[in-house]
């Protein structure tokens, strides 16, 4: 080939590629679980139910790359229906009706969590070794160590019921979104805050920054358009990297206040040897965490002329 | 950011507020339909056969089947059974139920386009037919004293039943049930409304919302919370308690039908003599089980049958606990205590439940002091279940699900359903429990017309049982509910069934004044 093919092209084919593997892995990874799905689906009603009929339908009798095929051929033509009797639910709408909720819950666990942090960093880096630097990044370390489903009852605790201020679990309210996009944010933003003070910390010390302080430009200006900016790229990084542990961390803070998102329903789907639920979900889940790296691609060459000028690497 | 976020909050936004007089019902996983005809799950056979379409009969607190939108059932012969349906019943779409409408339930059940996986339960009905606008008569192949039990099922409208490929009436039922379907938008949220037509008086409930919350601290906090309502046998004990001290919640038990029970494996040499088995049935306390894990809601128990079914032999004695007796029965039956003490190692398996697993270790200790070493192995439940099926074990605790007719013990106790690799392991005599009589006692059980006869029979059972031991059966766990302050007409089912949520009102609470504050 004359021209490598263009970026888009390369970005294209490497996402079905992904695509195929991960459906791929899901399901070998289903097909070794231990037990015959049907047999734990029917429990000990099993006698009087026609077990063939059922491993059929949820083509258990087709070899792993087959069950995949169908599984992608039955989605892109939008058929794809649930692995659970009557075998008649199609999974695409529960799939459209569960995503922006996640979607939400994780943007917004984003946002809160690099609001927190950056202001957090940046005031640690500045005071450097300074009692109340020490005292940050102390509790990020706790918020980093924190599970999801401790933070998430102990919000529940203080802000649900001694305070009263917000709803527990559920969708039904505009507040409801709150609790659980601060659990998930917790842990996120403690990660970030203490990336971010190393970013800082080394950017502060180089000669460009000495060089903006002689010229007697304001503190203020010197941190948050000179320093800031150039260390912003690590923060990028982590916070992009991070993005499949927010969608991890979903399906934990999702079973914790009763989200209706996509953790939710591969729980479910998972419970009840839902397998195409399961496999959908993951898929989703693979191609979000993608677009995001993606997306954080475009944002270094916002962040960092080199790169949009494609003359040179992102330094690390 | 903030544009995507602000698209996000238009499109994922919540849900309108729901009508005042809602009563909120938590759950713990959702139902996966709520086409009776297709319910698989304990859960979707309890919201859908229980609030939204009853079936011509239902299973009362003694097991047996009683009439519900039958008026009568009437056994013509061992082979034919007539039923009429109460007059002037309505679906909730305002059309009438007639025969044809319980026609064509059985009859889309057991067309294969349904997929029903009931469908093979009713493999033994021959033919039904409607004889007049209300009266329905069933043919059966072969003579079954259970068949009343499995005409529980849901009825559903003709029109619904026929479109037999319809995607949608899972995910939108109509029945003749106290509650009528509203919206179904997700998983978590049922939201029903009271049946203005339903035969047995509209519920005082208005709206009934079935919310699942998978989590059980939340479910607690929840219920602390005034979130809501009430909960059915979704809280574990210790949890139990703690609401129990709650100002604005009660706290209803009542003798459940699950039986748990220790299983042996008696094809296993070691376990063969009646008297080791004996023997760790003696070395067991269940009572202190019972107060200390369970914290009084559970009772040891003698037979499978649960307490009030019409079967169940009430002059079963329990195995008492005696651990001098238990050693006496293990040197009778050649195992003294060897080195270290040690008469016998077993290997016990059960699931990774950690409720469960932590009930295990009490019955691992238990029994070391009678100088049983007993391996406890903690199982996915995949795993764990498939050995179960397989006879692969030499001790397992299980728990079985109600039992309402003892038929069942066909399944369990009859030597031709020991399962083996060539029925496919279908049986669930897992422990290959051997006995000529109770196997001819098992078929007169289920041939037999009267229930007197059934019932002698299945006694005699019991008593076999008892003495040989294939099972103990270590205790009923208690039906539960946590129930808001302010709400009577419940009545707690030993099955967890969902009917009499139907008939609970709103009372003004009596509630302890408290003092004033001075202004």
């Amino acid at each position: 080939m004359k021209h490598p093919p263009p970026v888009l092209v390369r970005k294209a084919l490497s996402t079905v590629v992904a695509a195929v593997g991960a459906t791929l892995l899901v399901t070998l990874f289903l097909n070794l679980v231990p037990g015959d799905p049907v047999e734990i689906l029917l429990g000990e009603q099993a006698q009087r139910v026609d077990r063939e009929e059922m491993r059929r339908a949820m083509w258990l009798d087709r070899s792993v790359p087959a069950q995949a095929w169908l599984f992608l051929s039955s989605l892109v033509k939008g058929e794809l229906r649930t692995s659970l009797p009557p075998f008649q639910d199609r999974v695409l709408p529960r799939l459209r009706q569960a995503a922006p909720r996640t979607g939400l819950l994780a943007l917004l666990a984003m946002l809160i969590a690099v609001a927190v942090s950056l202001p957090i960093g940046i005031a640690s880096a500045l005071r450097a070794g300074h009692p109340l630097d020490r005292a940050a990044m102390g509790l990020s370390v706790i918020g980093i160590s924190a599970p999801s489903f401790l933070v998430g009852h102990l919000l529940i605790l203080l802000f649900g019921i001694r305070l009263g201020w917000l709803p527990i679990s559920g969708d039904e309210q505009w507040l409801s979104v709150l609790l659980p996009a601060a659990t998930l944010a917790l842990g996120l933003s403690a990660l970030l805050s203490r990336v971010t003070r190393v970013s800082m910390i080394e950017v502060l010390s180089e000669d460009y920054v000495l060089a903006a302080r002689a010229r007697g430009l304001s503190r203020r200006s010197i941190v948050l358009r000179h320093a800031l900016r150039n260390a912003l790229l690590p923060i990028l990084t982590v916070a992009g990297l991070q993005l499949g542990a927010v969608l991890t961390g979903a399906i934990v803070v999702e079973k914790v206040f009763a989200w209706p998102g996509l953790g939710t329903l591969l729980l479910s789907g998972i419970e009840r040897r839902d397998y195409n639920t399961v496999r959908a979900c993951v898929l989703v889940f693979t191609l979000t965490y993608l677009g995001v790296n993606l997306l954080t691609d475009a944002a270094y060459a916002l962040a960092d002329p080199r790169v949009r000028r494609g003359t040179e690497g992102p330094s690390p | 950011m903030a544009g995507a976020l602000a698209l996000l909050l238009f499109c994922g936004c919540p849900r309108e507020p729901l009508p005042p007089d809602t009563l909120v019902l938590l759950i713990e996983s959702p139902p996966e339909t709520l086409d009776r005809r297709l319910a698989l799950s304990a859960i979707a056979e309890n919201v859908s056969g229980n609030l939204i379409e009853p079936g011509l009969l239902r299973i009362d607190s003694e097991g047996r089947a009683v009439p519900d939108l039958a008026e009568s059932l009437v056994v013509i012969d061992p082979l034919t059974y007539e039923i009429t349906l109460r007059a002037g019943l309505l679906f909730h779409d305002g059309t009438a139920l007639t025969a044809s409408d319980v026609v064509a339930t059985y009859e889309t059940l057991r067309d294969p386009r349904l997929r029903s996986p009931l469908a093979a339960r009713y493999e033994g009905l021959a033919e039904v037919t409607a004889t007049s606008d209300l009266g329905v008569r069933f043919k059966l192949k072969r003579p079954t004293a259970s068949f009343p039990v499995d005409l529980t099922l849901g009825i559903v409208p003709a029109r619904g039943a026929a479109a037999v490929s319809h995607d949608d009436f899972g995910r939108h039922p109509i029945g003749a049930g106290p509650f009528r379907f509203v919206e179904w938008p997700d998983d978590e949220h049922l939201l029903l409304e009271a049946n203005p037509t339903y035969y047995g008086g509209a519920p005082a409930i208005g709206h009934l919302l079935v919310k699942t919350v998978r989590d059980e601290t939340t479910r607690v906090l929840e219920l602390m919370h005034g979130k809501a309502d009430i909960c059915l046998n979704a809280i574990s004990p210790p949890l139990l308690e703690v609401l129990g001290r709650s100002p604005d919640l009660n706290i209803v038990s009542t003798p459940g039908a699950n039986a748990a029970y220790l299983m042996f494996q008696l094809a296993n040499q070691k376990l063969h003599d009646v008297r080791v088995r004996r023997a760790i049935g003696e070395a067991i306390d269940r009572e202190a089980i019972a107060r200390y894990k369970f914290l009084g809601h559970a009772h040891p128990a003698t037979t499978l049958l649960p307490p009030g079914n019409w079967a169940r032999d009430t002059a079963l004695a329990p195995l008492p606990f005696d651990p001098t007796e238990a050693e006496r029965l293990l040197d009778a039956a050649g195992l003294p205590r060897g080195a270290g003490g040690v008469r016998l190692s077993l290997d016990y398996r059960t699931s990774t439940d950690r409720f469960r697993k932590s009930l295990g270790l009490v019955l691992v200790d238990q029994l070391a002091r009678v100088g049983l070493d007993v391996h406890l192995s903690s199982l996915e439940f995949g795993t764990f279940f498939t050995d179960i099926r397989k006879g692969n074990f030499e001790l397992a605790t299980l728990k079985w699900v109600p039992i309402i007719d003892p038929d069942l013990f066909t399944l369990i106790f009859a030597s031709s359903s020991i399962p083996t690799p060539e029925n496919g392991y279908s049986g669930a005599n897992r422990g290959h429990y051997v006995n000529p009589e109770v196997d001819a006692l098992l078929l007169e059980g289920r041939a037999a017309a009267s229930e007197s006869v059934r019932r002698a029979a299945y006694l005699t059972i019991q008593a076999d049982l008892a003495r040989d031991l294939p099972y103990v059966v270590l205790w009923y766990e208690d039906s539960t509910a946590v129930l808001r302050k302010g709400l009577a007409g419940f009545e707690l089912s030993p099955f967890g069934f969902f009917s009499s949520l139907a008939r609970l009102r709103r009372v003004p609470v009596a509630r302890a004044v408290a003092p004033e504050l001075p202004r």
